[in-house]
Parts: C-alpha cells; sequence; structure tokens
C-alpha cells in the first residue's frame, strides 16, 4: 500500500473547499484512479475531484510540489510518500 | 444636453491658496475619456519635465470617471495620479470607496493640486464653493482618526462628505505611502500619499449637488437593467446548479481548444461570498502566491493547512457587514469585528488577498489576528500593503542571511513567520522610527542603503515592490510588471484578465482565446502577446471611464462600450475605442520617456523572472522569457525597444503633438 497526502482547494459548491488528508491506496495505480477512488471514499458522493476536472479553466496539478500538463499528472503512477495537489488556477485578487 | 462628464476641472494651487476652474474642450474627452486619460494629457503638458515629485512643481490629481454616476454599474472608480516618487516616472493609483461620484457632483472630472502649502491643510469642496482649512490639529493623527475629525469640524453628522486622506506614513514621505478614502480604501501604489504629505495637503472632503447628465438617460438605464438581468440570471444559474454548470455551458461554448468565459461566473461568486481574500490559500499553493520572498513554494515553505488558516472561511467569520463601493451589484468588501484573541478591533475592512499574501505567504505568517490587525494597523497608518509586505519579507531575508543584526532592527528578532516581530516593524515603517526609516522608501532604496549584496533580495519594478501574483504562474503579469507605464501592477493585464474579461469578446481582431498548457506555451510570450496588448489598452478605457476590473470579469460580457456611447452621444466602435486607449498609453509611457527612464530600467529583480531558477515547486527551473516579451509589447504599441521612445509616426497618428514637440523637435 501506499501513503499519499492529498490537497484539494478551490471553490465548489459556493464553498471553499481548502483540505489536506492523507490516504493509503494501492501502490501503482494512476492519479486518475487516485481520484476516482477518494470521489467514493472521501466526498460523500460530491464528486469534488471529478468536478474539478470539469472547472472552466483546467485545474493544476501538483504531484511533490511540482506542476505537471493535466493529461501526464493523470497518468502518473502513485507511489508511496507522495503528496498530491488538486487545485483551482485562479490568480486574480 | 449632457455628455456623462462635467466639462471642467479645478485647480488648487498650495502655494497661493487660489483655486479656480477650467473648462475642458469636449474633443479632449472624445481623445483621452476621463480618469487617467485626462489626467495624462493635463500632467504631461504642464508637469515640467525632471521636476522633483515632492517639489511644488508636482501637481497631484484626484479623477472621477466618465461613466461614473451616469446610471452605469461598476463605474465608482476614483484615481489619483502624479509623478511619483516611487518610480520618479508616470505614478496613479486607482480606488474604489465613495469619493468618485462626489467629485462629478462638485461639478468637475478632477481636482488638480499644484503647489506646495507651508502648514497643513486640508480641502473642503462643498458643491460650488472650495476652502483650504488650517489642518495643524489633525496633522499626526491616522485615516481613521482624520475621517472623524474632519467630518466633525465641517458638522457632517450624516457623512454626505467624501473624504482621502493621508496617515502618518504620508505626512513622513514614505515613498510607499498611500491615500485612503472611506477608512480603509487604498489608492495605494506608486507612492503618491508621500506627494500629498509634501505638499502638507492632509486631506480633501467633496460633496456637492450637481447632476450628472448623460447623453441618452433612457438608453444607458436600459443597457443597465440588462445588464443587471444578465448578472441576476448568471447568480440563478450558479444557485440552481452550482459548478456543474460549467461543464454543460463549457460543452455547448467550446470550440476546439476555446478557453471558456465562466471563469468570471466563478470569480464573481468567489468575490461575493469571500472577496479577494477567498483565494489566499489555494494561491499560496498552486504558484500564483510568491512565498518566501520570492525564493521559497507554499507546497513546502506555506503549504495549504497554513495558508487555509488566513484565508476564506477563517476570516470570514469575523465579517459583521458586507461592504459594497459606489454602484457595484457584487460588493467584494466587508466590515470586519474581532472580538477574540489578542487584538481586538472594530469597524475595521476586511483584509483583500494582496495584504494577506504580502504580509503572510511572503512573510510566512499564518497567525490570522496579527494579519488582521496589521492590515487595520496599515489603513490607519496609510501605507500601501503590498509594498510595505514586500520590504519587510526583504528585511527578514536580510536578518536571516546576517546582513541586517538585532542591533540594526532595535532589537527585532527578524525571522521567518515571527508576527510579533514583524507587527512591531510596521509600526516602526509607519513611523519612520529606527531601522523602520530605512525601509520605509520601498525595498530598491532600502537595499541601496543596507548593501552588502542585499539588492539581489529586494524585489521590485523600477523601485516598485512587485504584486501578490508571481509571473512564473502567469506570465502576462510578468508583462504589465516590466512593459507598463506604472510598473509591478496587478491590476492591468494578465493572462488571467484576459481571460476572466472575455477579452476576445470585445474586439474583432482579438486571438480566441486558447488553451495554454502548464508548461511549455505559458512561457512563450508570443502565445498571448496580441491579446496581452488589447488586454493593456483595454484597461485605458476601463480607467477613463472608472470601471473596476472586477466588474470586467465578472461573467457576463460588460457593456462597457454601450454605455459609453450612450452616456457621450458617441457612435464609436471598439476599435475607435482602442485607438483613444493607445493613445493614453503612449502618453502615460512618454511621460517615463521623457523622465529619462529607459526599458530596462523596469527590468524585474531576478528571483522574480526565475534567474536563478527554483529549485522546487511548481516554478522548478522556470525562467521567464522576459527580454523577448518586453520587445514583443513595445513593438507592438510602436515604442522602440532600446530607447523606449514612440516612433514619430506613430505619436502623428495619435495627434501627440506635445510627445512629437519634445522627442523630434
Amino acid at each position: 500500500m501506499a501513503k499519499v497526502r492529498i490537497k484539494i482547494a478551490g471553490m465548489i459548491d459556493r464553498k471553499m473547499l481548502n483540505r489536506v488528508f492523507d490516504e493509503e491506496v494501492k501502490d501503482g495505480i494512476r492519479v486518475k484512479e487516485l481520484f476516482e477512488h477518494l470521489d467514493r471514499t472521501q466526498t460523500k458522493g460530491q464528486n469534488y475531484f471529478k468536478r474539478f476536472l470539469k472547472l472552466p479553466s483546467p485545474p493544476v496539478i501538483l504531484i511533490n510540489g511540482e506542476q505537471m500538463e493535466l493529461k501526464e499528472a493523470l497518468n502518473s503512477q502513485v507511489k508511496d510518500g507522495d503528496e498530491i495537489a488538486l487545485l483551482m488556477p485562479m490568480a486574480g485578487g | 444636453m449632457g455628455r456623462g462628464y462635467m466639462g471642467r476641472i479645478m485647480w488648487v494651487d498650495l502655494s497661493s491658496k487660489k483655486i479656480s476652474y477650467e473648462n475642458i474642450p469636449d474633443e479632449v474627452y472624445e481623445k483621452f475619456l476621463s480618469g487617467y486619460g485626462l489626467a495624462a494629457k493635463i500632467l504631461y503638458e504642464r508637469i515640467p519635465p525632471g521636476a522633483d515629485p515632492l517639489g511644488p512643481d508636482n501637481i497631484i490629481a484626484f479623477m472621477s470617471g466618465l461613466l461614473t454616476g451616469t446610471g452605469s454599474v461598476f463605474t465608482g472608480r476614483w484615481m489619483v495620479c502624479a509623478k511619483s516618487p516611487l518610480t520618479r516616472g508616470w505614478g496613479d493609483a486607482n480606488c474604489g470607496g465613495d469619493l468618485s461620484p462626489a467629485i462629478k457632483k462638485a461639478g468637475v472630472d478632477g481636482i488638480f493640486i499644484t503647489g506646495k502649502s507651508d502648514k497643513p491643510v486640508y480641502l473642503v469642496v462643498d458643491d460650488q464653493k472650495a476652502e483650504l482649512k488650517d489642518a495643524s490639529n489633525i496633522w499626526g493623527k491616522d485615516c481613521y482618526e482624520t475621517e472623524d475629525l474632519i467630518r466633525r469640524e465641517l458638522g457632517d453628522e450624516k457623512a454626505q462628505f467624501k473624504i482621502a486622506c493621508i496617515g502618518p506614513a504620508g505626512e513622513k514621505l514614505s515613498l510607499i505611502a498611500g491615500i485612503s478614502n472611506d477608512k480603509g480604501r487604498y489608492a495605494a501604489r506608486s507612492g503618491l500619499g508621500a506627494v500629498m504629505g509634501s505638499k502638507k495637503l492632509k486631506a480633501i472632503a467633496v460633496r456637492g449637488k450637481a447632476k450628472i447628465e448623460p447623453n441618452n438617460p433612457d438608453q444607458v438605464k436600459d443597457i443597465t437593467r440588462k445588464f443587471n438581468k444578465s448578472l441576476d440570471r448568471a447568480d440563478f444559474m450558479m444557485n440552481l446548479m452550482g459548478n456543474r454548470l460549467f461543464r454543460i455551458v463549457g460543452k455547448m461554448t467550446r470550440t476546439g481548444s476555446t478557453m471558456m468565459r465562466q471563469p468570471g461566473d466563478l470569480w464573481r461568486l468567489i468575490l461575493k461570498k469571500y472577496g479577494t481574500m477567498g483565494i489566499t490559500g489555494m494561491s499560496a499553493e498552486n504558484g500564483d502566491s510568491p512565498v518566501k520572498n520570492w525564493a521559497g513554494a507554499g507546497f513546502k515553505d506555506f503549504p495549504l493547512d497554513r495558508s487555509s488558516k488566513i484565508s476564506d472561511d477563517a476570516l470570514l467569520k469575523y465579517e459583521v457587514k458586507k461592504y459594497g463601493c459606489y454602484s457595484c451589484p457584487v460588493r467584494c468588501g466587508g466590515i470586519m469585528e474581532v472580538k477574540e484573541g489578542p487584538y481586538p478591533l472594530s469597524e475595521s475592512h476586511k483584509p483583500e488577498y494582496e495584504t494577506l499574501c504580502a504580509l503572510g505567504s511572503l512573510c510566512l505568517t499564518d497567525d490570522v489576528y496579527l494579519l488582521m490587525k496589521m492590515n487595520d494597523m496599515i489603513n490607519r497608518g496609510g501605507i500601501d500593503s503590498i509594498s510595505v509586505g514586500g520590504v519587510i519579507a526583504f528585511a527578514i531575508e536580510c536578518y536571516e542571511r546576517g546582513v541586517l543584526t538585532k542591533e540594526d532592527t532595535g532589537g527585532l528578532e527578524l525571522k521567518w513567520g515571527n508576527g510579533e516581530a514583524m507587527l512591531k516593524l510596521l509600526e516602526k515603517i509607519i513611523n519612520r522610527d529606527g531601522i523602520g526609516d530605512v525601509l520605509a522608501d520601498g525595498v530598491k532604496r532600502a537595499s541601496e542603503r543596507i548593501g552588502k549584496g542585499s539588492e539581489q533580495w529586494a524585489i521590485h519594478a523600477g523601485g516598485q515592490e512587485l504584486a501578490m501574483h508571481d509571473p512564473k504562474f502567469d506570465p502576462g503579469y510578468g508583462i504589465a510588471y516590466e512593459c507598463e507605464p506604472t510598473p509591478g501592477r496587478h491590476t492591468i493585464a494578465s493572462y488571467t484578465w484576459q481571460e476572466l474579461m472575455g477579452i476576445d469578446r470585445f474586439f474583432k481582431d482579438a486571438e480566441p482565446l486558447k488553451m495554454v498548457s502548464s508548461k511549455k506555451d505559458r512561457l512563450d510570450p508570443k502565445v498571448r502577446m496580441k491579446n496581452q496588448v488589447l488586454n493593456s489598452k483595454m484597461m485605458q478605457i476601463i480607467n477613463g471611464v472608472g470601471m473596476c476590473l472586477f466588474g470586467m470579469g465578472c461573467g457576463p460580457k460588460t457593456p462597457i462600450f454601450e454605455w459609453l456611447n450612450a452616456a457621450t452621444g458617441w457612435n464609436k466602435t471598439p476599435e475607435d475605442y482602442l485607438v483613444v486607449a493607445e493613445r493614453i498609453e503612449t502618453l502615460r509611457h512618454s511621460f517615463n520617456v521623457r523622465e529619462g527612464i529607459k526599458p530596462k530600467d523596469f527590468k524585474m529583480t531576478g528571483r522574480a523572472r526565475g534567474e536563478p531558477p527554483l529549485e522546487y515547486g511548481p516554478h522548478k527551473g522556470v525562467t521567464l522569457r522576459s527580454e523577448e516579451a518586453q520587445r514583443l509589447f513595445y513593438e507592438a504599441f510602436g515604442w522602440d525597444p532600446e530607447t523606449g521612445k514612440p516612433r514619430k509616426e506613430v505619436l502623428e497618428k495619435l495627434g501627440l503633438n506635445e510627445v512629437i514637440k519634445d522627442f523630434y523637435g
């Protein structure tokens, strides 16, 4: 099993969602599968991860702090100790 | 029949105490609009080249917008323009609040103040009557006390006078001092609070009864009604469907790789509920916020579990009422009350994202009580929160590296995240006390005084601290920081603003907003340059009419040109307005060129460009192609990339004869 740190931040359902938590998943699963797993186990049927991926501007995915192209990130394999962040890309204010 | 503008300006000479009016011909408004445009026309002609920004020859102009008070919405911004003591070139700053309509109701589009008073004064404009009053008993007071004392003196129990004033920072000529309105809205940038201080002008208080008459009031109302309806409809849909709406509308509107419009809808929701502070947490993590004086990365140095302590719900619980600027349907501001913790506050404006990032992410502080207290001190003391955050982060880095010692700081242990020491340092900066005196003029001058290689940690462009958006995240901000006449500013143009506005909805010539890849395309200045230039021009129109940038980027297409034509009776196309915009931008830029400022002078400090690149985080290995971007931007405007000088044929096309005379004889 792989223990990974998950971060998700952005506005969803009119509320700012900033969450950091650890999750144990099967070693070697892809990030896309990880997000599907998290929607099943963590978001109480709200599918936050799936919905973040469909925001009007594509979200930022950081794996261990490094920004990756969306497709590349979703296809990456998860390993023990990884930190995976799914973030809204807003840069105004 | 009116034309939306008042057709005249007020002149106040503080040396002779003479107050007069000047009529402005209609064609000047057609060529320059009002706001920054009209101010640029007058200041270029009347501030002598080489004038001391803190001397009597500098002119400071308080401007309203052409659409303010006409029945349009989002058009309540007032502006202040002068030669900047911070950049020593064109200076301007922009503010919401409630002053803008008051200026027009006093029968003028702007109040131009020149000369220098020998003792502290404040200006009272009461409709058609204007006078200077003694401010000796107010000098030294903070911005909250100043408003209260002036109201008491004027017997203004109903708060009819709208007031702009400086605090101790402006009085002490801090080059990062701003100008306050309504106890916490700020025209903060360019150091223009110091210009007021140099003139011994503590405040202006304005009210009036003049009618602001648009050319076709019914048409203006009709456009506003339809626009408000589209905002209501967008709100209704968002309430009904939440973020699912983006997916559906996105599918309907997307063609190929077109960037969709809907980011504006999401932005409007964030602003309505939280204000700009709603994004502090995620911005620290996604790479938008600079962290640890631009040398760190949120994920490691200020991760989400820390940054979320100074963001959205962590602050919203202290908001006791919403605050909206004049004619704003979104109302992103808020008034806070803090009863618990070590720093109780009442009637304090909600901190903005820029402030929370500058004092939080940039300095690694996550104590929400301290940050709310410092925000309040900044609002009272009258200093630019972006710049003061930048200079505090710089001082901390100097201390951590041993360049500043405890002896230098008056006993303060300036370590990353030591909020208590930051609070004491802020007080010293506002009052120019000890080390505060070294830091009160911004990072560039502080590093010149401190030396020892500290200039590499002084993050600025042209002397002005950069706003809290890392250009390596959105390179459009970097182009604005280095190429616009007022360097280091975030409320002009960027890839984000292009998307929020939907810039390609406005102009035939715009390129469809393409999705840019996060790594490769994003750093190619050519990818978005055409729209960056259009965005920059659009901003000249926005500032000419007194519109809020957020109002341009909140979902439905904002009918700025329709309002302009209805209010003025002109029949111009968006492309006609682009020529007006180019004229204003080129004139503001020419002001700098005439002052001897070269394009290289606005180069950002290396660290902000990614020189050397960061070794971890979302911007690992990223270096911006800044020289190339500046060359492309300058060429698009017809400015020489080496000297900055606009080409003669460009000036001829724009009818900028004064500039031709100055540059080409």
